[in-house]
């Protein structure tokens, strides 16, 4: 077996094959101009009036003053000196609305596109993307999620991401510990196979065999070449010296390590971005690790010749609102915010959408959260409106009808 | 009949919980009947004479519609009710009641108020003058409910009815022309029913000492034994904590706590489960209040149809959230059915912060000074008021409103419907105004409160609502032979008895026999020679007929992590809780019951934080619970609330709860990896190894690994393993499937 198919016979959870539905892909007319995605989530709710939505009123600003960008006519805040020299890659969406206001719906219905409901839990865009574009070819999980889970909803747990806690770590335990030698550890797995082969003959079930394949898909995961990916020390020291020490930072070169791999759907969560108090004097840390994060990885993705490839999406489940509450914070702000896309095509170097001067609303091209969905579905290839039933025979469209907007393209 | 008493001993000695819900037909009817029915009751046993004040109260109905004066009491607020307010005035007052005999005890005002505070539930009550004694009212209902030739009316004997379970099944089998499948010896009865019953495998000692025994009724002794064990507490709140959802719910409710301990009671009481399902919809009043849990079930969900829709799958077993929306698809249910349903329980609401009235009155001020001043303490005030003030509102209004889309020819956007039920028959409901009149009214109106939701719990855990039992039925063989027996665990439907009509019959009158005893239902089956038999290992294509013995399968999350304590010491169970235990929120709840208006404040200022705030409670609380062991020796059941996620047990599948039935048996990489590489540590001073280090020589050591972690004797073929290192066999015992699974 070559060692790129393992991980779709075996690996995926030891599951049957994944079944690829011909109706994901899109017409020949268009043709995907992304082959992966990283996903950069900013947990928390971004604050746009302090990053890349200055054009509003001043008092709108709070302390955050305006520097310039490489792009003439787009401006950002203070807190992103390094994104600032690296808007030309970056197209802006400053009229992003959701319908949620607290944390948990916000985010999942970022992450779905669907509101939370207790009857069915509906996948992610990753395990949606993991569904469609998983193929015989992938030596890898195609949705990988690195500092939290990413769910599957009702599709079979095969779909979820391989999370991944810790982006200097790697996956958990994929080691075995350093005082069990090779021969030891092939003797443990003799038995193993020995005791289960007994088993077998008595008890064989469908449940039985797919742990059989699932250790089998495991042991061939820990022993496969493509496993380098996760150790970020055999990056090129020119690579790795883009970026800085801090998680986050290791966590984006991880990802591009992983689309460089061929993985369809990176997710990299930042959280901490809930500053209903003090948000000047807690915000500039992390607003510094995304600078420093995200302008390291569109390096290099450059670099590498992968940022045409790859869609690099910033979202945030809603934003903060333009003024400053009498705890120098900021509040949730559903109804305009600001979420980045990069790479893969985009218009880079513009600015899509607009809220009302006095930061209230979304103003000019709302782009709602199920187009927003939609749009990075259709630049994979995938159809926006593909359907799949819950187990109860519910059907469920990927982008809850939301539709592409194809002119961020260019 | 001999487990029935050893039950009804073994729930007397266990210490009762700072606070038991009380049964009106029990606790408060014979106060009623004894110091108020002489004046307040029935006019015809009276001579035609009109009760005191217009005031009957011989009917749940007749007390919430009260009397002259206005209602006699406010469910959930014995200040504001009248009743209270009169039984507490001084001996000397005019108006003290009862205006005729001995005034009330303070035992009696007390449990009267209690009564109140807890929602002024009248349980089984339909009226009537005398209080006959709890049990023979439920005999009398159950016996007269048509349920045909089936309905079990005298004392249950399990060991009649585990008979008739194994003749049904014979003779289906023989009618079939298929062999019963083989009964298995001690070995594989032992590990089975410690698995099933008490949720790990045996500990060897456990194991040896059963199968030394050389008594003919050994098996059924240990069934017994381990239903009355604390490990069966531990299991089966495991498997209610799924079904019901047991789960904080974003920043705002921390209720999970309260609620867990709510199931973990039942449990341990061996509470009916037609009682405890009655308990949960009609639970109202203060989330974190002790012995109020119940209120979890509604809290849990912020959308009320929903949670109308999670209430029928979870008691009744059937789907019918399709149409909440449109018609179902492909069963009888339009969405006007399911808006008449969800009339019982319109307007019960959670809220979180004090009421309106109140925060007017008395917190706004400061709340606003506080915001000013601090965050911290600003969110301090606002929680420890939620805290004491968090509570479900409204017990239903017996009419709804189609939504605003509302798209076919039979009714109109808004339009009023009055309650009504799925099938079966309408409680009569107590309406205070009429569907036309309502229908002028504005349409966010849905009319005063008539206590509606009672009746859809009485509806749906009635003896005569056939889906109940049917439901449990299913849910409780599945759980226990692996395979539902009826249908799809959410999918049943009014007329399938699945493919042993007279097995669902059967064991439906059991349950209902045994008044929803579940475990006297668990020792019916778990004697049965169909539980004893050796396990089916379903192929791709099931056989037609498989019903003669239980299904292999993998161990649940729980079971699965609980198994290496088992491993690890002789004690499993020594930890699992006896009694109540207490957390930062429900610890709260009680001192705030003595704070006034300023006391918030105060304690607010002494912050900072929420954190702060939520720690320190949970540190107090710790204290009050006093030791609870080592965790390391925890069972998966304690943890889960504030001491965090078990982070093993989820990653074997352990159920996020967010939906109902949703643990996961499938395998996937992390978990396999974990199994393989991670620290699968037993100490080395851990019981397996302390009892091999203690055996002579290598073949009895062997054979104590293997009856450790298998349950069994190694088979002549294994011999040639024994030459491998301990640990290296170890290793492998614990990744094989033989472990994983239960055959």
């Amino acid at each position: 077996m070559k060692r790129r198919e393992f991980i779709y016979n075996v690996g995926m959870a030891g599951m049957s094959l994944p079944f690829l539905n011909p109706a994901a892909a899109v017409g020949s007319s268009n043709v995907p101009k992304a082959k992966s995605v990283i996903y950069i989530f900013l947990s928390g709710g971004l604050s746009q009036y302090d990053s890349f939505n200055v054009e509003v009123d001043k008092n709108v600003l709070g302390k955050s003053t305006i520097i310039n960008s490489n792009v003439a006519g787009i401006r950002v805040s203070n807190y992103y000196p390094s994104l600032a020299k690296q808007m030309d890659k970056i197209l802006v969406l400053n009229s992003m609305k959701t319908n949620q206001g607290a944390h948990p719906a916000g985010i999942y219905k970022m992450l779905t596109g669907y509101n939370p409901r207790s009857t069915v839990t509906h996948p992610e865009l990753g395990a949606w993307v993991n569904k469609c574009l998983t193929s015989e070819q992938d030596s890898l999980p195609n949705f990988i999620s690195i500092g939290s889970r990413g769910g599957a909803g009702f599709f079979p747990g095969q779909w979820a991401a391989l999370p991944v806690k810790d982006p200097n770590k790697g996956i958990d335990f994929i080691r075995r510990s350093d005082s069990i030698g090779n021969d030891t550890f092939a003797e443990r797995l003799d038995i193993l196979s020995s005791l289960n082969r007994d088993f077998e003959t008595d008890y064989s079930t469908k449940e039985t065999r797919s742990y059989i394949n699932t250790y089998a898909g495991s042991l061939k995961f820990m022993n496969s070449k493509d496993i380098d990916a996760f150790e970020l020390k055999k990056e090129h020291p020119k690579i790795v010296g883009l970026y800085d020490k801090n998680s986050f930072s290791r966590s984006c070169l991880l990802a591009g390590r992983l689309v460089e791999r061929g993985v369809r759907f990176v997710k990299v969560e930042l959280g901490g971005w809930d500053y209903h108090d003090g948000i000047y004097d807690k915000m500039p840390a992390n607003a510094n690790k995304l600078d420093k994060g995200l302008s390291s990885l569109l390096t290099h993705l450059s670099q590498k010749g992968l940022l045409e490839s790859t869609l690099v999406v910033v979202s945030t489940e809603f934003g903060r609102k333009p003024d400053v509450n009498p705890n120098k914070g900021r509040d949730h702000h559903p109804n305009g915010f600001t979420c980045l896309m990069a790479g893969a095509g985009l218009k880079a170097g513009e600015v899509y959408g607009t809220t009302t001067t006095d930061g209230k609303e979304a103003a000019e091209d709302i782009l709602e959260v199920n187009d927003f969905n939609a749009t990075i579905a259709w630049r994979l290839g995938i159809e926006p409106g593909i359907e799949e039933k819950s187990p109860s025979g519910r059907p469920f469209d990927l982008a809850n009808k939301g539709e592409a907007r194809q002119e961020l393209f260019g | 009949m001999m487990l029935l008493s050893l039950l009804a001993t073994s729930t007397s000695a266990q210490e009762m919980p700072a606070v038991n819900a009380l049964n009106f037909k029990k606790d408060i009817l014979p106060i009623f009947a004894d110091s108020c029915f002489g004046c307040h009751g029935d006019p015809a046993r009276r001579k035609g004479k009109e009760p005191g004040g217009g005031l009957r109260l011989d009917s749940p109905e007749s007390i919430s519609h009260g009397g002259d004066a206005g209602p006699a009491i406010v469910a959930g607020k014995p200040d504001d009710s009248l009743l209270y307010q009169l039984i507490t005035l001084p001996e000397d007052d005019d108006e003290v009641m009862p205006a005729k005999g001995d005034l009330l005890t303070r035992d009696q005002i007390a449990l009267v108020r209690k009564w109140i505070e807890g929602g002024a539930d009248f349980g089984t009550w339909k009226g009537g003058g005398n209080a006959p004694s709890i049990d023979k009212v439920t005999e009398m209902e159950i016996s007269q409910a048509p349920e045909g030739d089936e309905m079990v009316t005298g004392p249950v004997a399990p060991d009649a009815l585990t008979r008739e379970i194994d003749q049904l099944v014979a003779d289906e089998l023989n009618r079939l022309g298929q062999t019963p499948r083989p009964e298995i010896d001690d070995y594989t009865f032992c590990r089975r029913i410690y698995i099933d019953a008490i949720g790990r495998i045996p500990t060897i000692d456990e194991l040896d000492r059963f199968i030394e025994d050389d008594q003919t009724d050994k098996r059924a002794r240990l069934i017994d034994k381990l239903l009355n064990s604390k490990g069966y507490n531990s299991h089966w709140y495991n498997y209610w904590a799924d079904l019901l959802r047991v789960k904080n719910v974003g920043d705002e409710l921390h209720h999970a706590g309260n609620f867990s301990e709510w199931i973990k009671d039942a449990v341990r009481r061996n509470k009916p489960y037609d009682q405890m399902a009655h308990e949960l919809v009609n639970a109202s009043g203060e989330l974190y209040k002790p012995g109020n849990g119940a209120t979890g079930f509604y809290a849990r969900e912020k959308m009320p149809l929903d949670h109308l829709a999670n209430s029928v799958k979870t008691f009744m077993g059937m789907s019918i959230e399709c149409a909440q929306c449109h018609d179902h698809p492909y069963e009888d249910w339009t969405q006007q059915d399911f808006y008449k349903l969800a009339a019982f329980s319109s307007r019960t609401h959670l809220r979180v912060d004090p009421l309106p009235a109140d925060e007017k009155k008395f917190y706004a001020k400061d709340r606003s000074i506080l915001k000013q001043k601090s965050f911290d303490e600003w969110i301090v005030y606002r929680e420890s008021l939620r805290v004491k003030h968090a509570a479900i509102y409204g017990n239903g209004t017996g009419f709804m409103r189609l939504p605003h889309d509302y798209q076919y020819d039979d009714g109109k956007p808004h339009e009023v419907l009055a309650a009504d039920v799925l099938f079966g028959n309408l409680p009569e409901l107590n309406y205070r105004i009429t569907k036309e009149k309502l229908e002028k009214l504005p349409k966010r109106n849905f009319g005063p409160e008539i206590n509606s939701r009672k009746s859809l719990a009485d509806w749906m855990t009635s003896a005569r609502n056939p889906m109940f039992a049917k439901a449990t039925v299913n849910r409780l063989w599945h759980r226990i032979m692996g395979t539902e027996l009826v249908g799809q665990l959410g999918g049943l439907t009014l007329e399938g008895m699945g493919n042993h009509p007279a097995l669902t019959e059967k064991l439906m009158a059991c349950l209902k026999g045994s008044k929803y005893d579940t475990k006297i239902f668990l020792k019916i089956i778990f004697n049965s020679r169909i539980y004893q038999s050796k396990a089916l290992a379903l192929t791709a294509s099931p056989p037609a007929y498989f019903l003669d013995g239980p299904v292999v399968r993998r161990l649940s999350s729980e079971v699965l992590v609980d198994s290496f304590l088992s491993l690890k010491t002789e004690t499993p169970d020594k930890f699992v809780a006896t009694e109540f235990r207490w957390d930062g929120f429900t610890n709260f709840y009680e001192k705030s019951q003595k704070m006034n208006v300023q006391d918030f404040v105060r304690y607010s200022i002494k912050g900072p934080g929420r954190g702060k705030f939520q720690q320190r409670e949970e540190r107090e609380a710790a204290q009050r619970n006093g030791d609870m062991g080592p965790r390391e020796l925890w069972r998966v059941s304690t943890f889960g609330r504030d001491y965090g996620q078990h982070r093993v047990a989820m990653l074997m599948g352990k159920s996020n709860r967010e939906l109902i039935d949703s643990a996961n048996l499938e395998p996937d990489i992390p978990q396999v990896l974990f199994m393989m590489n991670g620290p699968l540590t037993i100490p080395k001073d851990g019981l397996i190894y302390r009892k091999m280090n203690s055996a002579g020589n290598r073949e009895e050591k062997m054979a104590i690994l293997w009856k450790s972690v298998l349950g069994r004797l190694p088979k002549k073929s294994e011999k040639a393993l024994f030459k491998h290192e301990l640990d290296d066999l170890m290793w492998a015992l614990l990744n094989s499937n033989e472990f994983r699974f239960i055959r």
